[in-house]
């Protein structure tokens, strides 16, 4: 994964900015790619794609307004996320989060509640960008369990299968990173593929 | 009010732009900042349309203007 942090952007200019950074991040993985004719694309379902029907490689993008993340896989389908640690609404808090995952943060502090329940999105994120639907299928259908001291699982409806999960906390800079791989055995057992 | 003007409303407070700003064809991921503030729209219109615009089917609509229209087919044009 490559982070960047850069000046303060617009939404557009950030995702501008992103996709120079993926073809950057795309020769360091594929040293011998030849980088003309090479587009950077949606896919059907809004998730960015490499146009090369050769490149068996899925790539994710996320972004704040002063930082830029970019992954590249060759495992499977990977979804990636930078979140910057907030104090979300309790109204907001309980459109995305299970009654079990409530339960587990509620008797953390303010400061750890702020860090966890950013946590607990950008994971929920990080895989429905890796099962290429995004926010556009509900975070509530995605769970994320608590397995060990700061080790969790993702489990969902959506698709019955395990994933490789990833994070960093970075209170330095007052983010959350994650990263969630599908391997391409476990994606094409997506119970919902295509929305 | 219609569901023109209860659109634009919820669109200008969640994003904070003023409703004369929204542009009604602009696609929704251009106008909101991140993912989070998106979902914090996609709820309130969900809210505001007493749960008969279902979160997935909006979530799926691209501009402001196909909101507005997909809440006059399911919750009628008033």
């Amino acid at each position: 994964m490559k982070i960047s942090k850069v000046k303060e952007n617009s939404s557009m200019e950030a995702r501008m900015l992103a996709r120079e950074m993926a073809f950057q991040y795309l020769k360091k993985f594929t040293p011998d790619l030849k980088l003309e004719g090479l587009e950077i694309t949606k896919d059907a379902n809004g998730r960015p794609a490499i146009t090369n029907n050769n490149l068996d490689l899925s790539l994710s993008i996320s972004h704040t307004d002063k930082f830029i993340a970019v992954d590249i896989s060759d495992k499977g389908e990977v979804g990636i996320d930078i979140e910057t640690i907030r104090e979300f609404e309790k109204e907001f808090l309980e459109k995305f989060l299970t009654e079990s995952e409530s339960q587990w943060l509620k008797d953390l502090d303010k400061e750890k509640f702020c860090i966890y329940a950013t946590l607990f999105w950008s994971l929920k994120e990080a895989y429905l960008k890796a099962l290429g639907t995004g926010i556009r299928k509900h975070p509530l259908k995605v769970e994320i369990v608590p397995t060990n001291i700061d080790k969790f699982e993702i489990r969902s409806e959506l698709l019955h299968a395990e994933c490789e999960v990833w994070y960093n906390i970075d209170t330095g800079n007052n983010l959350v990173i994650t990263k969630v791989v599908i391997t391409r055995e476990q994606s094409s057992k997506s119970i919902e593929n295509s929305v | 009010m219609s569901n023109h003007q209860r659109v634009l409303k919820i669109v200008s407070e969640v994003l904070n732009i003023p409703e004369e700003k929204i542009a009604i064809e602009e696609n929704l991921t251009n106008l909101v900042q991140d993912s989070i503030q998106l979902f914090g729209l996609l709820i309130k219109l969900e809210d505001e349309f007493d749960n008969k615009v279902d979160y997935e089917e909006i979530a799926n609509i691209e501009t402001v203007e196909d909101i507005i229209k997909f809440a006059d087919l399911k919750h009628g044009n008033h």
